[in-house]
């Protein structure tokens, strides 16, 4: 094999700003070749983003680097300022996160794109450099390159943002790009043509890439090799067909096996047991034995480090016992038969919660006067059914109006038209304290674990305010309901004097479920639960959710935007797009045979964690981007980014109907019969 | 549960402490209460007895900040000077925050027409020049030390008012807040339990600053002639009547001038840097576990 393109060994990094020393990463080594996509995987401080900011320079001056960190024959680790700037400017192009604070606002994208050329002297700034500008802009797939290429970055969306970042990071034909977390601001079918172009540009530039990331389905959909991060070391490497087929580190199993599947596996996740450590607080010997099932009462694990040993292939873990672990996945046990009854009782059953025709509008006001100049139809008329004991799930990309419409249903934003009704009676608008006693039957759980929690109170009142603003605090238990709940979400009662600043993601989010089960609901309003946790910890809280909805009888109505999660969850589920339902049914029917065409596309974008089927499958990647809920198409919302689309689209919106033949109800002009091709 | 906040509030206090200028600053002002408000018991000093026979004479072994002109000791004046400062302040900033606070509270938590009203009534006190709004206000209730601690609290009014409202506007749609009125809590509840309790730093900080604003507002307006009425020593009194006699006892002027100076420098050091470690403690409080990203 050739020399490759970055060449790290030993790498420690350590953090010394708050006084003593904090790990972040503890001696990896790896290699990138050119023409080769390394992905790094990890969890929240694993040490990922400090690794890719560590190779380009790029630490602060409170970091200690030790090691050795070649790229492209220059020794990054000791390189000085002009060295470094060199470097950044020919061999080394980035990616981050967020498109829209990489980019300049005040700057023209064009120039914008071609500025580090024109800094490091590579081309003379003038029209030479405005045609190459254009050029770059094409090759990222800008519709209008030259017209784009004067406009400034607010005028672009968050997808054609982030490739505008790609073409700068690859403009200047760099020999490496490190990709940090490039895609997970984005919705999956903005991030599947993100993915793709960058996938494209690769292999036409030849660049080795970097591409750190939490998610495994873009790992198994981009990169060749794969390093998994734990604790700031590298547990296990390999090639991406062998991690995801024989994994041997215990994590990476783990991991594997907590990861709700778009595929259709309906088992009960496995998940990881207690927390990632952070960095300040990293265990002795393998960081992993106190969560692994392996190494758990090994005196071995917990007092040696375990070092990384490479077969002949290239694939190693860094474990004690790497024989002892359990396969990847057990065979896909089928659902419990308890649902599938419970799906044929339901039919008959009355609704829970029914949603007529509901519209939530926020107007735009401009001018001195206040004036209303226009309309946001955040929701613009949806229909909800739901029986107790259910689960329905509710997708869409952001910007539907998903959260709105859950927010619209618990009466937390007004309802400008439709009605809510809970347990056949009508809610929609309640005044203040009618509300109130609606709401100890409905309740709503938070998607940020972190924003959602008085910082000022203990948990344990945080826990006991629903039961003290109803005025049944001693009614229904006192002290010893607040322990119960505790003990119900997993957690122990130990902790109730404790401060929410003193709790990780995804105990946060049981206190804000211990919360919202007080009052004993029957319905519980669920946004976004598990999008801001950790894989394993995301594993954890559905477990608890299912458990806790087969022992209470609760129904939930769950709001994500993850095509995953949201299968694994739901026993119905309906499909969002701008501010309407296109597509709703039994989850087996929608998954399996979507008839409308926008579920086709949302389906078919989300990148699955298994390799094997990357060149197998099929992926619709839609044009364009979503449209503002302030100026929707005309007709089927959907119509111009539809593969299907034909002039009625554009003309007539479709009536929101049950299928015939099929058990989904959809508003689309043009449905996928089964036996279409798409 | 209190043993925990109490620890907090003590941590908070420990990293005040920890930087040398509030530590002195601190010091500094502990002592100037302790000795304004246990000097009629500690120390053997009357500011009201004369001894004509001392007028203006320099510092000495009896008097050491020397005497006033009708030969008062001015040690003695200086330190129930700031017995009146530290009284007309304490009580001025009570005044202003019991009205502002709850004025910045209904107007950022309601908004609307009560928020327009409510704070086109602080933008007028705010355009009324401090000083000329408390002159008119004592013109008309007479001159005394009441009238100078309500004149000056009512100016302070606008500043209490206009922090807790931002302050509310910016927690109003926190999801924390969301969530006690998704769990049914009364428009009084929310604004009391979740989000004023929340908002107590930026206001504590405050009280801080609006002390030393308020204690120099009183000295202005004894030295203008229109505050604490004599013969109650006042530090603004002591510079108006200090200044005749600068030639001849130029410390007549210059100390309480100094004991002024300081009180205020401290103040203002005190809420800068409570200021910041309340900011850095809110910071570490939002995003632990977060240890990632770009460091």
């Amino acid at each position: 094999m050739s020399e490759p393109v970055l060449s790290v060994r030993g790498l420690d990094v350590a953090f010394t700003g708050s006084g003593r020393r904090v790990p972040a990463v503890r001696g990896i080594d790896f290699d990138v070749h050119a023409n080769e996509v390394l992905g790094i995987v990890g969890e929240s401080g694993s040490g990922k983003s400090v690794t890719s900011l560590a190779v380009a320079g790029l630490l602060p001056a409170t970091a200690r680097v030790s090691g050795s960190i070649r790229l492209a024959g220059v020794e990054v680790a000791t390189a000085d300022r002009e060295t470094l700037r060199r470097l950044r400017g020919n061999d080394l192009g980035m990616i981050f996160q967020d498109p829209t604070t990489t980019l300049n606002p005040v700057l023209q994208v064009g120039r914008q794109v071609i500025e580090g050329q024109v800094a490091h002297g590579r081309i003379a700034a003038g029209a030479a450099a405005a045609a190459r500008a254009v050029e770059l802009l094409r090759e990222v797939d800008i519709p209008d390159p030259a017209a784009r290429a004067i406009q400034f970055p607010h005028q672009f969306s968050g997808g054609m943002r982030q490739r505008v970042v790609i073409a700068m990071a690859m403009a200047g034909k760099p020999r490496l790009i490190i990709a940090d977390e490039p895609t997970t601001a984005l919705d999956v079918t903005v991030q599947a043509q993100v993915l793709s172009v960058l996938a494209r540009r690769q292999a036409e530039t030849g660049a080795a890439v970097i591409l750190i990331t939490h998610d495994l389905g873009v790992i198994a959909e981009v990169a060749h090799r794969v390093a998994v991060m734990y604790g700031g070391r590298i547990v296990e490497t390999g090639t991406v067909a062998e991690i995801f087929a024989r994994p041997r580190h215990p994590y990476t199993i783990g991991l594997l096996r907590s990861l709700p599947r778009i595929d259709g596996a309906e088992e009960r996740l496995v998940p990881i047991s207690g927390q990632p450590p952070a960095p300040a607080s990293i265990p002795a010997g393998c960081a992993f034995h106190p969560r692994c099932p392996v190494g758990r009462d090994r005196p071995e694990c917990a007092t040696r480090m375990p070092e990384l040993s490479l077969d002949a292939s290239g694939h190693g873990s860094a474990c004690h016992f790497p024989g002892e672990a359990r396969p990847a996945r057990a065979e896909p046990a089928p659902r419990a038969a308890a649902t599938a009854a419970a799906t044929g009782s339901q039919a008959t059953a009355a609704a829970l919660l029914r949603v007529e025709g509901l519209r939530v509008h926020f107007p735009i006001r401009a001018g001195i006067l206040r004036r209303q100049v226009g309309t946001v139809r955040a929701v613009d008329g949806v229909d909800l059914e739901l029986r107790a004991g259910e689960t329905l799930g509710l997708v869409g990309e952001s910007g539907c109006g998903k959260t709105t419409t859950a927010r619209a249903i618990m009466g937390l934003v007004r309802a400008t038209e439709g009605r809510v009704s809970f347990d056949g009676r009508d809610v929609t608008n309640l005044p203040r304290n009618e509300m109130r006693r609606v709401r100890r039957n409905m309740q709503y759980v938070f998607q940020d674990p972190y924003a959602s929690l008085n910082p000022v109170r203990s948990v344990g009142d945080i826990v006991a305010e629903p039961l003290r603003i109803h005025g049944v605090f001693e009614e229904m238990g006192g002290e010893r309901r607040v322990a119960e709940l505790f003990e119900l979400v997993g957690l122990s009662r130990t902790m109730m004097e404790r401060f929410p600043s003193e709790f990780s993601g995804g105990q946060r989010q049981r206190i804000g479920i211990a919360r919202a089960l007080a009052l004993q609901p029957r319905l519980l309003i669920l946004d976004e639960p598990v999008a801001a946790l950790d894989v394993s910890i995301q594993a954890q809280v559905i477990n608890l959710l299912q458990d806790l909805q087969r022992e209470l009888g609760l129904a939930y109505l769950f709001v994500a935007h993850d095509l995953s999660v949201v299968r694994h969850i739901s026993d119905r589920v309906a499909v969002m797009y701008l501010g309407r339902i296109v597509e709703e049914g039994p989850k087996a029917e929608l998954y399996g045979h979507p008839a409308h065409p926008y579920t086709r596309s949302l389906l078919s974008a989300v990148p699955v964690p298994d390799p094997a089927t990357r060149a197998t499958r099929r992926r619709i990647v839609l044009q364009g981007d979503i449209p503002s809920p302030a100026r929707p198409p005309s007709g089927c919302a959907f119509h111009p980014r539809c593969f299907r689309a034909s002039e009625i689209c554009a003309r007539e919106r479709p009536a929101f109907a049950p299928r015939p033949g099929s058990a989904l109800r959809g508003a689309c002009h043009h449905p996928i019969q089964p036996g279409d091709a798409a | 549960m209190t043993s925990r906040r109490a620890r907090r509030r003590i941590e908070t206090a420990r990293r005040v402490l920890a930087h040398p200028g509030a530590l002195a600053s601190t010091l500094f002002l502990v002592l100037t209460v302790a000795l304004a408000f246990l000097a009629p018991w500690v120390l053997p000093l009357d500011p009201l007895h004369q001894e004509l026979s001392a007028s203006l004479e320099p510092p000495s072994a009896q008097f050491w900040f020397g005497a006033d002109e009708l030969g008062r000791d001015l040690l003695a004046r200086v330190i129930y000077g700031a017995r009146t400062s530290l009284v007309t302040a304490g009580g001025a900033v009570a005044i202003a925050a019991a009205i502002g606070i709850p004025i910045g509270l209904v107007a950022g938590f309601f908004g609307g027409w009560r928020d327009a009203v409510l704070m086109r009534f602080v933008d007028v006190l705010l355009a009324l020049p401090n000083i000329l709004f408390a002159m008119a206000l004592i013109a008309v209730l007479g001159r005394s030390q009441l009238a100078a601690l309500v004149a000056v609290g009512i100016t302070g009014v606008p500043s209490f008012a206009r922090i807790t409202r931002a302050q509310v506007l910016s927690l109003r749609q926190r999801d924390f807040v969301l969530a006690v009125e998704a769990l049914g809590g009364s428009s009084s509840y929310t604004m009391f339990t979740t989000v004023l309790p929340n908002s107590l730093s930026p206001i504590l900080v405050q009280v801080v600053v609006l002390s030393s604003v308020a204690i120099l507002l009183e000295a202005a307006l004894s030295f203008l002639g229109v505050g604490i009425p004599p013969p109650t020593p006042s530090w603004g009194d002591l510079l108006r009547t200090g200044k005749s006699f600068l030639y001849e006892a130029p410390t007549y002027a210059v100390l309480p001038g100094i004991a002024l100076t300081l009180t205020i420098l401290s103040l203002d050091t005190l809420g800068r840097t409570l200021a910041a470690v309340l900011e850095d403690r809110r910071e570490v409080a939002v995003t632990p576990g977060r240890e990632e990203g770009r460091t």
